[in-house]
């Protein structure tokens, strides 16, 4: 037999990992910082509650009930308000948000502009492999030229996350970023000549 | 009281220990954005959700053992997870892109 309250643990648990899941897959599919820190506050902080909220009724009435509301309490506002604070440092060093026009620039004309969220990076690695107008065979080799300097670290990576390169390839501060894999695997092989580019490009 | 060191019924500690396993590989995930992030703002992202995915493990695992002290961990490890966060994004504006 199954009470009430295993139910709506059990539901809670459920809507805490799918939210949860929602937040590692825009955390990995979005094109840059701002909508990553936006889906990542956001939806996890939702995933955190709720899974908190199963915990506090396993416990049901306890002194420890409150302990897990506080905790609850505390993420609620300490999650939004970290990736607030980091998304204004990035907004403080300068770091531009990816725009439509990044897209438009990356994808080229043949792909259409008004594409699907999900469609976004598909066109990107076919109009770099085999376009089939003049004007896209004009941004073929840029795509050609971003992606072995950002991919060089990490070559063995799927098919989607080369769509999704391709996509960061787009924008300005990427092309900056490009040798940052490199401080991600060897480190730092140079912090100085990161911050000098990005701050070149600010200005 | 139920909690005190009774465990709770099969279906819920299962529940919680399939929620567990599924924020544990939830976290693994995330840290290929650690990894690769381009920026160090997006690794900082990346780390705070693994850190209060790991919160939510904890709490879940206090849960399914019914040994509330893990509780206590879980909110100390919350509250430094954003004091971590906080820490590298002022640090950060004042250095420039250090890591």
């Amino acid at each position: 037999m199954v009470s009430i309250g295993e139910i709506a643990v059990v539901a809670l648990l459920v809507g805490g990992v799918f939210f949860a899941f929602v937040a590692a897959v825009g955390l990995l599919r979005l094109p840059d910082l701002y909508t990553r820190a936006h889906a990542a506050s956001k939806s996890d902080t939702l995933g955190a509650v709720l899974s908190l909220a199963a915990v506090a009724l396993v416990f049901g009435t306890d002194v420890t009930t409150v302990k897990a509301a506080f905790l609850i309490a505390f993420m609620f506002v300490t999650n939004p308000t970290a990736a607030h604070a980091i998304v204004r440092a990035a907004h403080d060093q300068g770091i531009e948000p990816w725009t439509v026009a990044d897209r438009e620039t990356e994808v080229g004309p043949a792909a259409g502009g008004e594409s699907t969220e999900g469609t976004v990076s598909e066109p990107a690695t076919d109009g770099g492999t085999s376009g089939d107008g003049a004007s896209s065979e004009v941004t073929a080799p840029d795509a050609e030229s971003t992606e072995p300097t950002r991919t060089d670290p990490t070559a063995s990576d799927g098919e989607a996350i080369d769509s999704e390169t391709a996509d960061d390839g787009a924008t300005d501060r990427e092309g900056a970023a490009g040798a940052d894999p490199d401080a991600g695997g060897g480190t730092d092989p140079d912090p100085d000549g990161d911050r000098d580019r990005t701050g070149s490009e600010q200005r | 009281m139920s909690a005190a060191g009774s465990a709770v019924s099969p279906l819920i500690s299962g529940a919680l220990f399939a929620a567990a396993g599924a924020f544990v590989l939830l976290g693994i995930v995330v840290f290929y954005r650690v990894y690769r992030g381009p920026t160090v703002q997006d690794r900082v992202i990346g780390v705070n959700i693994v850190g209060s995915n790991t919160v939510i493990v904890i709490a879940l695992l206090a849960a399914a053992f019914g040994r509330p002290t893990f509780l206590d961990v879980a909110l100390v490890y919350a509250l430094l997870n954003f004091l971590m966060s906080i820490a590298i994004s002022k640090f950060t504006v004042e250095r420039g892109e250090v890591f």
